[in-house]
């Protein structure tokens, strides 16, 4: 009987899940001839920051087929679900393909030529009239290395601005911050190996099923080949990653900050802590309190040195004592007893204990503390910089680490952990970039929210946006919103498809994306991942990079970016390489990372990658009979910072008596620009609803599917309700999500943010829900 | 049992057969899966489906261990899944087929939901006769 292709490719199918569970098929010449015509190539995938690797196949210049890439030490093999639109994502009907400029209410389509020249132009002016911080640039943690470097370069070496930020300020900014001023670097110590060597995981506001699944699908592979394995689900709500753990402890919005230092006061109370190891690592800080919550356009608040106080070990157990696990529960909502306990798995030395967490954390007006807590736990107890045991800040783009945070394209940042406050930072910025050290401007930059304000008061007079969806994904969007339609300022928007954010665009640009250029991404593990070009672009889009370098020319910066057409990416990620030798966060010579799937900085002098940094076993920085030493902080000790109890920025009451909470789902991501517009993906799930729990939903009379009002006093929505889904809300609290964009819910969101971190908090305000 | 002529499956079983371990669960599942295709109407089998716009993938299912025998069991009554192996860890390969991408998404999320399943996950997926519509 006749095999058709379809036998032969059903059989590549099941070739390849075999493949990924460790079983290898003999492959007969049917799987040979299904792969006939395919060239296949390898690339981190476009998704979240679990960074896993895809092989890409191509036929007649386009994706057919994707593999999970069987290679890949963080996947093995598999994708989840989003894997299914990877491909699909490119071929979307309404792709943008033409340079558009704004004509009264029209888009009318342009040359590259007129649409650059017309930006440069306009940037001219603005900067001659208003000097280089009336213009900016917000670009994306999927942005690649090159991208965001370039972009690094043309504005604080070229047009000299720090006015560069990125939508990693929305997400990571918090996590950056806690990492920065515990242990004096950016990004975790540990590394995906210790979901498979550690036994105890505790995940803090962390729906890791969706947010991370593949990385979640490693821990329960450790958790089903090794029962004694315990997850623990802190949470204010009921998901499909509860459904998988041991545990699930409810707990109030805005409870971590409370529960923590309640956890922590009972190790100290009962000594449960590892003496020697704060004798030798630990020094304890107070810092700046009173914050404010970001709510009032120019309002500044910064922890400096000065502000900084330093205390003893026993100074800092006296101010610790007013958190007793009893006030703990009235402030978390986590009983006392629980607390207690908790302490006691924290410090249990017969257990490998690892921390997780992510938006529920960094998305949070007191974020930078909370991720300064978790790291106390960790330090108290000596129960970090071992495999399997490490607190780990999960990442939630492809590369917000690899790009924004490592590349440190921010108003504030230079590459490689380096601040633009600093003059021997800013000196050694200027050499690489073979610019005067006086150009790169001294003075911190707009951060994203005050960038998005500064267009409402008409003060920023230009911005061009790639790779990236203010306009659906900003807190308090209606100001913002309105502000651009009103034409305050002139917006380019450089992109794959129509948004929300192109629709209010003076110019929109077609971009690029993911396998039609060759770039580099970095993902939560500290792995950077290189791909080659496979398709060519549709129409005439071009690659962010090459529309800044136009720009660049057009601006008289041109000679920033001499690398020749052919040779491009590479130049540009050997030229940024050199600020990272010597630093401890060393990158490989960018052929290497052709070659393999990835190399976890800092690389060794032979080449080989390191999987835990700060310690004598894998760390080169770490000398033979030094054990742990934390050589990026002042005088190699990190901080644990006493950091009290600040309550949110508004909660709920008479008049708003729900808890308002957002994040995202499985199937779509972020603001669902790529996974909702492929019609076939946006119907998989059909759109935003909001979460009740049933009891809530049957005072106010709400059946599932029912429309709700929900209602802020920013804003006004209306969703299906659903309840009984794949997740329940604690009473009192409602839960939706960003990607549907005919459902604009960040209009209700409170823009607060955190006073260090500047990044907002999108998981609490206040909200009426009624039937609608 | 009767050979359908489909080299492919007669390959991996003998393959298989060599694997001790896994051979086991396997040979179970493949008596179990070559009953309902001799169960089958003979023109159906022949599966000259020919290229059209039916996306494939290969998944792998995460069960309890305990739980996996039963899973698979509920899998061979829906159309579009087609078990190749259940593994002594829990682990299940099938190979789904739907009319569109759509369809796939919502089979997937459907198996998600699956009591006893852990976790679906993508191994493989073509489309290279899908049209972008």
């Amino acid at each position: 009987m006749e095999l058709t292709r379809r036998d032969f490719i059903k059989a590549s199918a099941a070739a390849a899940a075999f493949a990924a569970v460790g079983v290898s098929v003999l492959r007969p010449e049917e799987i040979e001839a299904a792969e006939a015509g395919i060239t296949w190539g390898k690339a981190p995938c476009r998704f979240c920051g679990v960074g896993c690797s895809v092989l890409v196949g191509v036929k007649g210049g386009k994706i057919v087929t994707t593999k999970g890439d069987p290679a890949s030490p963080v996947n093995k093999g598999l994708n989840c679900i989003k894997g299914y639109s990877l491909s699909k994502v490119l071929y979307g009907k309404d792709r943008l393909t033409t340079p558009l400029i704004r004509k009264g209410n029209e888009m009318v389509e342009a040359s590259w030529d007129e649409a650059l020249d017309l930006i440069a132009s306009k940037y001219q002016k603005a900067i001659a009239e208003h000097g280089p911080d009336s213009v900016a640039l917000y670009g994306s943690g999927q942005w690649t290395v090159q991208e965001g470097y370039t972009a690094s370069k043309l504005m604080k070496g070229g047009i000299g601005t720090n006015n560069l930020e990125v939508n990693a300020r929305l997400c990571m900014a918090s996590a950056v911050a806690g990492f920065m001023n515990t242990f004096g670097s950016d990004e975790p110590m540990g590394c995906y190996d210790d979901l498979d060597l550690g036994d105890t995981y505790i995940l803090w506001g962390a729906n890791m099923a969706e947010a991370h699944p593949v990385l979640f699908s490693r821990l329960i592979d450790n958790k089903l080949k090794h029962p004694t394995v315990r997850l623990i689900d802190i949470a204010t709500r009921r998901t499909r990653t509860t459904k998988m753990a041991d545990e699930y402890i409810p707990m109030y919005p805005h409870g971590d900050l409370a529960a923590l230092n309640a956890i922590i006061h009972v190790i100290l109370r009962d000594k449960l802590y590892d003496e020697a190891f704060i004798t030798r690592h630990v020094s304890f800080k107070r810092g700046k309190e009173n914050a404010p919550y970001g709510l009032k356009d120019k309002e500044v608040f910064n922890e400096t040195p000065a502000d900084v106080k330093p205390l003893t070990f026993a100074e800092y157990q006296a101010l610790m004592q007013q958190f007793t696990p009893q006030w703990g529960e009235k402030v978390s909502g986590i009983a006392a007893q629980k607390i207690e306990e908790l302490a006691r798995v924290y410090s249990d030395k017969t257990r490998k204990i690892n921390s997780l967490w992510t938006m529920g954390v960094n998305q949070h007006s007191r974020g930078v503390w909370v991720n300064n807590l978790l790291y106390s736990l960790h330090l108290l107890t000596g129960k970090i910089c071992r495999p399997g045991e490490n607190p780990l800040s999960l990442t939630g783009q492809p590369s917000a680490c690899g790009t924004t945070r490592e590349v440190g394209t921010f108003a504030h940042r230079l590459p490689c952990d380096m601040v633009v406050t600093n003059e021997a930072h800013r000196k050694k910025t200027a050499a690489i970039w073979g610019v005067d050290p006086g150009k790169i401007p001294a003075k911190v930059g707009l951060h994203t929210m005050e960038m998005f304000r500064a267009i409402d008061r008409g003060e920023l007079k230009c911005i061009w946006i790639q790779c990236t969806n203010p306009f659906q994904s900003l807190p308090n969007l209606t100001r913002l919103r309105k502000a651009a339609e009103a034409r305050k300022a002139f917006i380019v928007v450089s992109d794959i498809y129509p948004t929300k954010s192109t629709e209010l665009a003076d110019v929109i640009l077609p971009s690029a994306s993911w396998v039609e250029k060759e770039g580099v991404f970095g993902n939560t593990e500290r792995r950077t991942q290189q791909w080659f070009k496979m398709v060519e672009a549709p129409g005439q889009s071009r690659e962010d990079t090459w529309q800044l370098i136009e720009f660049a020319k057009r601006m008289g910066h041109g000679k920033l970016f001499p690398y020749p057409e052919k040779t491009m990416h590479r130049d540009i990620f050997e030229e940024y390489r050199k600020f990272t030798i010597g630093s401890g966060k060393d990158l490989a010579p960018y052929e290497a990372y052709a070659k393999v799937r990835g190399l976890r900085w800092p690389i060794k002098a032979d080449g080989t990658e390191t999987r835990w940094r700060y310690t004598e076993a894998d760390d080169e920085h770490v000398q033979k009979g030094e054990g742990i030493k934390f050589y990026k902080a002042p005088g190699n000790k990190v901080n644990v910072w006493f950091r009290p109890y600040e309550p949110p920025a508004e909660s709920p009451d008479q008049e708003y008596p729900f808890w308002f909470c957002t994040g995202r789902l499985l199937e779509h991501w972020h603001t669902g620009t790529m996974t909702g517009r492929v019609p076939e993906l946006r119907r998989a799930v059909s759109g935003a609803t909001i979460e009740l729990h049933p009891e809530d939903a049957k005072l106010l009379g709400i059946g599932n599917r029912d429309p709700v009002r929900i209602t802020s006093r920013r804003g006004s929505i209306v969703l299906p309700a659903e309840i009984g889904g794949r997740g329940t809300p604690e009473k009192g609290n409602v839960f939706t999500t960003f990607f549907d964009e005919t459902k604009l819910i960040n209009d209700l969101c409170i823009d607060a943010f955190d006073p260090l971190s500047k990044e907002p908090d999108f998981k609490k305000c206040a909200v009426k829900v009624q039937k609608a | 049992m009767r050979q359908y002529g489909n080299s492919y499956m007669s390959a991996v079983w003998q393959q298989l057969a060599t694997q001790h371990d896994a051979c086991v669960a396997l040979k179970h599942y493949y008596i179990f899966m070559l009953y309902h295709i001799a169960m089958a109407d003979v023109g159906d089998f022949n599966m000259c489906i020919d290229g059209g716009s039916m996306p494939v993938s290969g998944i792998v299912l995460t069960c309890a261990a305990s739980s996996a025998e039963y899973v698979a069991q509920q899998l061979s009554g829906f159309s579009g899944v087609e078990i190749h192996g259940v593994l002594p860890d829990g682990k299940i390969v099938a190979v789904l087929e739907a009319d569109t991408v759509d369809g796939e998404v919502a089979l997937v999320t459907e198996l998600q939901d699956m009591a006893g399943v852990v976790s679906v996950q993508l191994a493989y997926h073509n489309f290279e006769d899908f049209d972008a519509e």
